[in-house]
């Protein structure tokens, strides 16, 4: 496995790490877009618990050029003193140089996208604008508050034998539960925390998702449920979208016990192994078909 | 962290100081998995990042700095290197079997936060490991029989000397003071400093350029020892 330090971006202030892809023979020509992964948060370029190494190794002994690369502020890259651009512009325009660097270094002119959390957001965004993205997969991306997602996570809680245990031995939380379903759906902390993650409206997420699609990308959500978070619902996506899907596009995988960013090692195993055969059939045009009870 | 020794290497190299960052291996960036790696493979990494700064800086001594494991293995590399001038321990783990221990309740407590299906288990039979491997796991990295032996074997309080210089200790956590270790380490007749400095207050949203929390205090500390003003 060979990789490279590499700095990128129109003032090299960005930091990165190529991993070359190992010599495939197995025959087939299949040109492979180069595979871009994108900060999760502030978490540098090795992503959660090392995943984004583990990831771009794998895709690499597959034949895929990969880069992992800090945006501006994060990791080893610089935040430019004088920037022209802040927060999520200012990473879109990072991702866009990050794929100058890789069309003009390496050839490339295809690229896939990933990122978990903020990093899958990030993707997204990009593949909007971008015509050089020809698949994106979005790991823990944004979702929507409903009344759905609560009934969701706080049933897990409902159905705990120690959630019973409590409420015989007067420990209940129940009406801390109920208080709080009202509390949090009114209250202004709720409010600044959807704001400050300035997720899309849905109306535009879904009429952007079909215009991806229309443009023919292959796309991937992945969503995992730890019972306490903003992400348990991906089947209210993929309801959203499921008209729009074509032998199985966009691909929907759901891991059940994971939290949010995949920290305990089966999970970590599981996820690259969905994105491994997420990746391949979406580049050898084999359909897409979940498969996430295989692995479990 | 990462974000923090990046600022610290800027803040030495203002000062005119060679610095060079680096992942062990299995770590960050390096190569090899993380349940290959040891303490005696990181050990002999820490003395080729040595070789490699000397050579590259024209230097004949060296400073370490390191955190928690860092700083634990570099006091370790003193005890056989004559070329290194300076050690500066950032929160050093002194006990690896009091580490571990640590890593493991950590690793309990992540589940119970996280998985409190899952956590009975764990804390039923005291044992942080993967339910599908068995291999031990802490916190999303497995620690293989040889790592996990490494790390018990750690103790600072039984090295019988240093050939550094200078030493320094910087806790900033009030339940982990390490007098004892200062104290050890005057015992080797080294010139030791050890300086206090409040974790919950250190880490503070840096100014200028940087957009993340850096532990500001503690590195103008560090950066002050490092330099020997």
């Amino acid at each position: 496995m060979r990789e490279k330090a590499v700095l990128l971006g129109k003032t090299k202030s960005l930091v990165g790490i190529i991993t070359n892809p190992e010599v495939k023979t197995d025959g087939k020509k299949v040109e492979r877009p180069a595979v871009v992964l994108l900060n999760s948060g502030t978490l540098h370029r090795v992503g959660p618990n090392r995943v984004y190494v583990k990831l771009a190794r794998k895709l690499a002994a597959d034949g895929f050029l990969v880069l992992r690369f800090d945006l501006s502020g994060i990791g080893d890259s610089q935040l430019p003193g004088s920037a022209a651009s802040e927060g999520d512009a200012r990473f879109i325009s990072d991702t866009r140089e990050a794929m100058d660097f890789l069309s003009d270094v390496h050839g490339v002119n295809k690229f896939i996208l990933m990122g978990i959390c903020s990093g899958a957001d990030n993707a997204f965004s990009v593949a909007c604008i971008d015509e050089r993205v020809v698949g994106v997969n979005m790991i823990e991306p944004f979702s929507f508050p409903t009344t759905g997602y609560f009934a969701q996570s706080y049933s897990h809680s409902f159905l705990k034998l120690r959630s019973w245990k409590r409420l015989l031995t007067g420990q209940s939380e129940v009406w801390g539960i109920i208080k709080g379903l009202f509390v949090y759906h009114t209250s202004k902390e709720t409010r600044q925390l959807t704001e400050n993650w300035e997720l899309p409206p849905k109306e535009k997420l879904i009429s952007d998702l079909r215009a991806l699609l229309q443009r023919g990308l292959n796309l991937c959500f992945i969503y995992v449920a730890d019972g306490c978070g903003h992400y348990n619902y991906s089947k209210l996506l993929e309801s959203e979208v499921s008209g729009l899907t074509i032998q199985g596009n966009p691909r929907f995988e759901f891991l059940e016990g994971s939290d949010h960013l995949f920290t305990l090692l089966e999970h970590q195993t599981w996820l690259t192994t969905v994105i491994h055969d997420w990746i391949t059939k979406a580049v050898f045009g084999a359909p897409q078909k979940q498969i996430h009870e295989e692995v479990i | 962290m990462h974000r923090a020794y990046r600022h610290l290497s800027v803040l030495l190299a203002k000062s005119g100081l060679h610095v060079l960052r680096f992942d062990y291996y299995g770590c960050g960036d390096s190569s090899g998995e993380f349940e290959d790696a040891d303490v005696e493979h990181w050990l002999s990494d820490l003395s080729v990042a040595i070789d490699e700064i000397k050579d590259a800086g024209g230097l004949s001594t060296v400073s370490l700095i390191g955190f928690r494991l860092g700083a634990s293995l570099a006091a370790l590399a003193s005890t056989t290197r004559t070329d290194i001038s300076r050690l500066v321990l950032w929160d050093p783990v002194v006990n690896g079997k009091q580490y571990i221990a640590e890593l493991r309740e950590s690793h309990g407590e992540w589940r119970r936060n996280h998985l409190p299906g899952a956590a009975d288990v764990v804390s039923d039979n005291g044992q942080a490991k993967s339910e599908n491997s068995g291999k031990l796991e802490i916190i999303g990295f497995p620690i293989s029989p040889k790592l996990h032996d490494g790390l018990e074997g750690i103790d600072l309080l039984k090295i019988k000397n240093t050939l550094a210089e200078q030493i320094h200790i910087f806790d900033s956590l009030e339940l982990r003071k390490n007098t004892d270790l200062r104290d050890h380490f005057a015992s080797l007749k080294a010139n030791v400093n050890y300086e206090f400095v409040s974790g919950s207050q250190s880490w503070s949203q840096s100014g200028g350029s940087d957009a993340l929390s850096i532990p500001d205090s503690i590195l103008q500390s560090i950066v002050t020892a490092t330099i020997g003003e």
